[in-house]
């Protein structure tokens, strides 16, 4: 499964200017820049010239790589009528994803981690108060300091939240399937000071539901995993090859979707791509015993020490 | 003084639709420029033009719109304390200094305007004032406000932070 962050990352680098239309943003750009100052401004500092202008190709950009402009590219060949195509398509991306984080608030984990409370419940609402679409397109507003496991800093504007709010629901949705004290327990293990720390909540809860799927294939993953179960993992698995590592894992996921009822097209995708990034690290982890950063061995690691 | 005696608050649009040789003769028949010839301005509006480019660069700004001379023009022309091309490039520096540290709080227009009234009304025109203290007044309100200041706004904050005139600035420059 191609999972829509990379098709994403792969349109916006291919998606470039074309000659005619280059000549016609050079014009649009004194009537962006205009249009910015008004009636009664008349000169910009650079570095606000800079951000204007980043903010037009951002928006130019957008447009391009929107569904619209590849359906009729014919009706978006002066320069106006693109930037006005990205306008909207910054507008129903904004839209989309103010319903989007509406439909996560609900889903949010009642834990007491600093940075997931902060950028998920305060500074993401403060990112739809402050962006202004029409001349800052590509302002990122907030820091979003709580990393999704996929992450979205690379993008820029509306489109960073609408992708940073559907990593977080796709990450919510499966957390939701395991009890809160199951999770809190798992936190605890990941660092001593789960409030202060930054860590992503999805991360060890899907790591540990692998590996519990892997050693008990019949078992509903509840996270219950012990220190002997990851010696387990260790001994059955440390002579083994990228190949035979990956069809486990597909095939304990595919265990996982079905126990956990996880039908959700994108929520699989995610999850699917997650799993593709982690093969090496956790193939690492293991062969070379326990060298690596595999969150949810490391995580056993000190509960056995414990 | 109140707002309405004072002749600020122009009508910029006004500015876009005129020709060099229209703003040529609209500044002749102002004080600055009342006893030059047609090409002494023209000469005099190019070495401004310069001076304003040279400025531009020192500050990092950019002009977008071709209004911003002749405004500024129209207004500071008015004045009866410039006294030689000079002037103007204080001018233009002081005011692309403080249209940076504002930040977009005031636009171009407005500034140039509440500019006039400082450099007129409050430094009688002394250009070391009006550099060093009633326009960092005029940022201050600014920041406290988080917008543009109208004329009688500038007036009460400075009536009751600079209520002494700038002669003894004007002695101690003249001295040293």
């Amino acid at each position: 499964m191609n999972h829509p962050y990379h098709q994403n990352q792969n349109d916006q680098y291919q998606s470039d200017l074309n000659p005619l239309l280059k000549h016609y943003v050079t014009l649009l750009s004194q009537t962006y820049l205009e249009e910015y100052l008004g009636d009664e401004g008349f000169t910009l500092s650079t570095d606000k010239t800079k951000d204007l202008l980043t903010s037009l190709k951002f928006t130019l950009d957008l447009a391009l790589r929107s569904k619209a402009y590849k359906k009729a590219p014919e009706q978006y060949q002066d320069a106006r009528a693109l930037l006005d195509l990205g306008r909207l398509t910054l507008k129903e991306l904004l839209y989309k994803s103010r319903l989007r984080y509406k439909a996560l608030l609900p889903q949010l984990i009642l834990v007491d981690n600093r940075t997931y409370n902060e950028t998920v419940r305060d500074a993401i609402q403060g990112f739809f108060k402050h962006y202004r679409p029409n001349f800052f397109a590509h302002d990122r507003i907030i820091t979003a300091d709580y990393p999704t496991a996929l992450p979205a800093t690379q993008l820029l504007g509306a489109e960073f939240i609408n992708v940073y709010i559907r990593h977080l629901i796709a990450e919510h949705v499966f957390l939701q399937k395991f009890e809160l004290d199951a999770l809190k327990r798992l936190y605890r293990f990941v660092s001593a000071d789960d409030i202060d720390v930054i860590f992503n909540l999805f991360e060890p809860a899907i790591q540990h539901a692998l590996i519990e799927s892997m050693l008990y294939p019949s078992r509903i993953p509840m996270l219950a995993l012990t220190a002997e179960d990851i010696d387990t993992f260790h001994h059955r698995y440390r002579d083994t090859t990228y190949e035979a590592l990956t069809r486990d894992m597909r095939t304990a996921l595919k265990r996982i979707f079905k126990a956990l009822n996880l039908s959700d097209a994108y929520v699989q995708s995610y999850c699917v791509t997650y799993m593709n990034s982690i093969t090496i690290k956790l193939l690492t982890t293991i062969t070379s015993l326990g060298v690596g950063n595999f969150v949810a061995i490391e995580t056993f690691q000190k509960c056995a020490k414990d | 003084m109140s707002s309405s005696s004072f002749p600020v608050m122009r009508n910029f649009q006004t500015t876009t639709a005129l020709t060099e040789s229209e703003l040529y003769s609209a500044l002749a028949a102002t004080p600055y420029f009342k006893n030059k010839s047609i090409s002494e301005i023209k000469s005099s509006v190019l070495a401004i033009r310069e001076s304003n480019q040279d400025a531009l660069i020192h500050h990092k700004r950019i002009m977008i719109k071709d209004q911003f001379i002749p405004s500024l023009l129209l207004i500071f022309s008015e004045s009866a304390y410039f006294e030689s091309d000079e002037d103007w490039f204080d001018l233009l520096n002081i005011y692309h200094y403080y249209k940076s540290d504002l930040e977009g709080l005031i636009e171009d227009a407005p500034l140039i305007e509440l500019m006039f009234y400082l450099f007129e009304e409050r430094c009688e025109g002394a250009m070391s004032y009006l550099e060093g203290t009633c326009m960092p007044q005029l940022v201050n309100l600014s920041y406290d406000l988080g917008r543009a200041p109208t004329l009688d706004e500038l007036q009460d904050f400075l009536d009751e932070t600079l209520p002494l005139r700038p002669i003894q600035e004007d002695f101690e420059t003249d001295l040293y």
